[in-house]
């Protein structure tokens, strides 16, 4: 029984709706401090309403407050974003029935949380990651609006209480599935240790995250390896 | 700060986003049957979220015993099955009420 456009969209919606309320805060806690450092509110709109992303765009911001050059910006943005490169490898194996022209339009839609619930299904339509990402989309766009105009009134400090949030929906989204699986235990422990260490190393920033996150993989896909089957479910 | 600077970066700042989403998915556009590399990009979403959190998380709001309490009770509820909303808003409540008692933002 196939599903019509509007079912997938919505199933996708309803699927994606807590990331939506999730990051609302995040946002919200993102405008207040970018307008409480200086910087216009309808530059802030349209940095998350273009870049849709929570680390790089706090970055890039940061940057601009204090007139940072393009180019400059352009760099460290890139290098935080990196991991959706990661990312959007391992998505592509879900997708790969969708023509180009959607996968590139639905690309603007991998986030963190966004990308973690579609990889939980076998398979993904267009119409379902559309609606996924679209809710978390609206929730993001109008967490911002909401912080660009409370900017003014609320103490930046208090606003940054907010921030926990994303780190509190990353973990609510690793635990059960290291509940379940003692590889995915060991791959997250891993990662946590790496991303630690590398911390500590001068001059590493970015790329440590990068590193932590890609050598977790690794030594985990090499320790244990997914049989065939499993590796689609 | 004119406006067109912060145009043209928040230009540069969406293309340098979106390229690192759109090219690998335009790019690989076969299922790959290598088992180690399957087995690597389904390993992904963990290592990544993992390496995301620790030690980042720590440092995110405005003392480190908020951080602390917060991640305590984001793991407690999520290990009990709680989803991510709930899971968010207790780790929130969490860390206001910590930064309440710390700084004493209560009086």
């Amino acid at each position: 029984m196939e599903e019509s456009r509007r079912q997938r969209f919505w199933n996708g919606f309803r699927y994606g709706a807590p990331i939506m309320l999730g990051y609302a805060p995040v946002s919200f806690a993102f405008a207040v401090g970018a307008v409480g450092n200086g910087l216009p509110w309808w530059v802030v709109i349209l940095i998350s309403m273009t870049n849709f992303t929570s680390a790089g765009q706090q970055a890039g911001a940061t940057a601009m407050m204090v007139g940072t050059p393009w180019y400059t910006v352009g760099a460290s943005v890139f290098v935080v974003n990196i991991r959706y490169m990661l990312m959007s490898m391992s998505l592509s194996q879900r997708m790969l029935k969708l023509p180009l022209a959607k996968k590139l339009i639905l690309a603007n839609g991998v986030t963190d949380e966004i990308y973690f619930l579609a990889m939980k299904k076998d398979k993904i339509t267009g119409w379902f990651f559309a609606g996924l990402a679209f809710g978390p989309y609206l929730g993001w766009v109008g967490g911002t609006v909401l912080g660009a105009l409370a900017g003014a009134i609320l103490p930046t400090s208090i606003a940054s209480a907010l921030n926990i949030a994303l780190y509190a929906m990353f973990i609510a989204i690793v635990v059960p599935e290291v509940k379940k699986s003692h590889p995915a235990l060991f791959v997250c422990l891993t990662a946590v240790a790496l991303s630690v260490v590398f911390t500590h190393v001068p001059g590493l920033g970015q790329w440590g995250l990068i590193l932590a996150s890609v050598g977790a993989a690794a030594i985990g896909a090499w320790l244990f390896p997914i049989a065939k089957k499993e590796a689609t479910s | 700060m004119n406006t067109w600077y912060y145009l043209s970066v928040i230009f540069v700042m969406a293309l340098v986003t979106y390229v690192p989403r759109a090219l690998p998915l335009g790019v690989l556009r076969r299922p790959i049957r290598n088992r180690f590399v399957c087995s690597f990009l389904e390993y992904m979403p963990i290592a990544v979220l993992s390496a995301m959190t620790v030690p980042a998380v720590f440092t995110a709001t405005a003392s480190e015993w908020s951080a602390i309490a917060a991640v305590a009770v984001a793991l407690v509820f999520s290990y009990l099955d709680f989803s991510l909303l709930p899971v968010a808003l207790f780790s929130t409540a969490t860390v206001f009420v910590v930064e309440l008692i710390r700084f004493g933002w209560i009086a």
